[in-house]
């Protein structure tokens, strides 16, 4: 009898136990519903940005944000809020990017995480450079590079960002040395996107310092990786620093055929201010030959794409 | 005595303290279980009251879930006449969604879907605005739904009808002008077939007086010749008349037959009207019954969606279905275009 009534307790305590285990679960499952929300929105919104599709990206991450809020998630809205920063910046609307990248800043400071501080601050240094505030943005990338060196997670990615806002203000022997960097850590990762991004920098400085040969060669590798991931933008900054290098060197007609890719590169994006910039330097380079012929035909392609811009805004397609 | 009832038996040894310590623990149970249940029933969660007025309660039950957003934040708390005869609504509302809450936010029965779970949908207000205040009032803006619509179609059918009673009415102002229209075109005929009896006479008399002018003498050959200039014109003037009258004659031939038609016309336009009227009416009267088949199938699919949940998260089945993928940070791109990056700018 005895043994049956210390059964019964003992079946008791741990039913209610099991009871109070289950109570605490369901409050969980409650806050996975959410949580499954927003992570389903912040994957759309970073397909959205592999696909091309900005806006549809910006909508997903601000649902995002939204639910992690809701949920008080706050690893995941530092997350979500410098991906949408990310994708303000590839719209390009830099002023939206910094007002999110600031609040993901702040957020990253409450939490401690320096991961992501670097993280935030990298992509706060993008949008002060989109907005010409070189200094603000050496101040982003250097606080981020600092971070990356003490938690010894170096990105080529930040790494060519300082090299860029070291361009634009001016210090080119000490961008060299980033972008070298940059060049040798995106090998050590494997990101080849950011291998390009290093090869080109690094062509535009030794384009800067007459070594044009050297420039065309790293133009070319920066082309042919680009070219593989499809990105026009790039392709076409390549094919116009291979134009450059080859005209600097006194192949005209190679320079010629380079700028005329790039031009059709351009053009077909819907960039019709670089489409005309390479148009102008057609032109320059057929004048300087004396292609009479060729100066009128792509002079009439600048009136006309000129003209075309003026109408209806900047989509030339 | 049993040998194992005697106080020396191992087994009774501490037996009050393991059955304090058991008791205890099914205490600790039994309060962890309530104050689980509390705070999954937002009951020890501070909460703030607001509440507006409307015309009518009907489509408001106490409990109905507030919402902003989409995501419940409280429910309804009371719902009572006013000393206006006004329903008075009020809202419980969790406090740590108060900071969305600000002066503006506007109150609405919304649905989930087109006919769906009713809730009482609020707006976040203004972002300049005050914080809303516990016993604050805020608007009530009434929502539209299938059966308003269903009801504003049905004067405008009525309009229909009438207008079309209205043309094919017999004493109406349409079909009198028509039938106005036929009379005047068949007295033009007869008048037609005068003028020409009175040309045809004066053709003849005019012949008699010519002749007994040729016997008086030229002298009145002058006044013969008006006479015959006059009778030419008259001539002509009915030429031209014949070809209007013949106008006349096929519109009013026209007229006539749509006259005819219209009866059939307005016949089928009725039945149609008939047919829509019925068809709203049904759908009027339907609607209650979609909105409970819908509200069936929305809870089986829910069910569904519950179960492969719940499965998804229970052992044996989080370890057999595939995890959700995680979001990965947007990349960062180390390439920034313009002003640095532009070929062909060399180092000053």
């Amino acid at each position: 009898m005895l043994f049956y009534r210390r059964f019964t307790v003992y079946a008791a305590g741990f039913v209610l136990f099991a009871v109070a285990v289950y109570g605490c679960g369901g409050n969980a499952v409650k806050k996975s519903a959410t949580q499954t929300k927003a992570t389903d929105a912040a994957t759309i919104g970073a397909d959205a940005v592999a696909s091309g599709d900005t806006s549809r990206a910006i909508d997903k991450f601000k649902e995002a944000v939204r639910l992690d809020r809701t949920i008080d998630d706050r690893e995941s809205e530092l997350r979500d809020l410098i991906s949408l920063s990310r994708a303000y910046l590839l719209e390009p609307n830099p002023d939206m990017a910094t007002e999110y990248v600031n609040d993901a800043v702040r957020i990253a400071l409450t939490l401690k995480n320096d991961e992501r501080l670097s993280d935030a601050y990298a992509t706060l240094s993008s949008a002060c450079y989109a907005k010409g505030d070189y200094d603000a943005a050496l101040l982003a990338i250097n606080s981020a590079s600092a971070i990356d060196d003490r938690l010894q997670k170096r990105s080529g990615a930040k790494l060519n960002i300082k090299g860029n806002v070291l361009i634009a203000m001016g210090r080119r022997a000490e961008a060299e040395q980033v972008c070298l960097s940059a060049l040798s850590q995106a090998g050590k990762d494997g990101t080849l996107a950011e291998t390009a991004n290093a090869h080109r920098t690094l062509g535009f400085l030794s384009a800067g310092k007459s070594e044009y040969a050297t420039a065309f060669d790293f133009y070319s590798k920066a082309y042919e990786i680009d070219k593989g991931f499809g990105y026009s933008a790039k392709v076409a900054v390549d094919l116009a620093g291979m134009g450059e290098a080859q005209f600097s060197l006194g192949k005209t007609a190679e320079a010629a055929g380079f700028f005329e890719r790039a031009y059709t590169v351009n053009l077909n994006a819907g960039r019709a201010g670089a489409a005309i910039e390479n148009l102008d330097r057609l032109i320059s380079i057929y004048k300087n030959a004396g292609d009479e012929p060729n100066v009128a035909r792509f002079t009439a392609l600048k009136q006309k794409l000129a003209g075309k811009e003026h109408g209806n805004g900047t989509n030339v397609k | 005595m049993d040998e194992r009832l005697k106080d020396k038996d191992s087994r009774f040894k501490r037996l009050e303290i393991k059955i304090g310590v058991l008791v205890f623990i099914a205490i600790l149970g039994i309060a962890a279980i309530v104050a689980l249940v509390g705070i999954k029933s937002d009951i020890f969660t501070k909460k703030f009251v607001v509440s507006f007025a409307t015309d009518s309660g009907a489509g408001f039950i106490e409990g109905m879930p507030v919402k902003l957003s989409g995501f419940k934040i409280g429910r309804v708390k009371t719902i009572e006449l006013s000393d206006t005869a006004r329903v008075k609504v009020t809202l419980e509302i969790n406090k740590k969604y108060q900071r969305w809450l600000r002066r503006g936010t506007v109150a609405k029965v919304g649905k989930e879907g087109f006919i769906g779970e009713s809730a009482v949908d609020v707006s976040s207000g203004g972002a300049s605005g005050e914080l809303l205040k516990d016993n604050d009032v805020i608007i009530f803006e009434k929502a539209r739904g299938i059966e308003d619509l269903v009801e504003q179609v049905k004067p405008v059918l009525q309009e229909v009808r009438d207008i079309i009673h209205y043309v094919n009415d017999p004493a109406g102002d349409i079909k009198q002008t028509l039938a106005n229209v036929k009379a005047m075109s068949a007295e033009f005929r007869v008048t037609k077939a005068k003028v020409d009896g009175v040309i045809d006479e004066t053709g003849a008399a005019i012949k008699k007086v010519n002749a007994i002018i040729e016997t008086a003498g030229s002298q009145s050959k002058t006044a013969l010749e008006s006479t015959a200039k006059i009778m030419k014109n008259l001539e002509a003037t009915t030429m031209k008349i014949e070809p209007v009258m013949d106008k006349v004659g096929k519109i009013a031939a026209d007229a006539e037959t749509a006259v005819k038609r219209l009866p059939v016309a307005m016949e089928k336009i009725e039945k149609t009207v008939d047919n829509v009227k019925g068809i709203t009416e049904a759908l009027s009267g339907e609607t209650p019954k979609m909105k409970d088949l819908l509200g069936d199938v929305r809870d089986a699919a829910k069910d569904g969606k519950a179960l492969v949940k719940g499965l998804r998260e229970s052992w044996p089945g989080s370890s057999i279905a595939p995890k959700l993928k995680e979001p990965s940070l947007v990349p960062l791109d180390g390439f920034l275009p313009a002003p640095a990056m532009e070929p062909g700018k060399k180092e000053k």
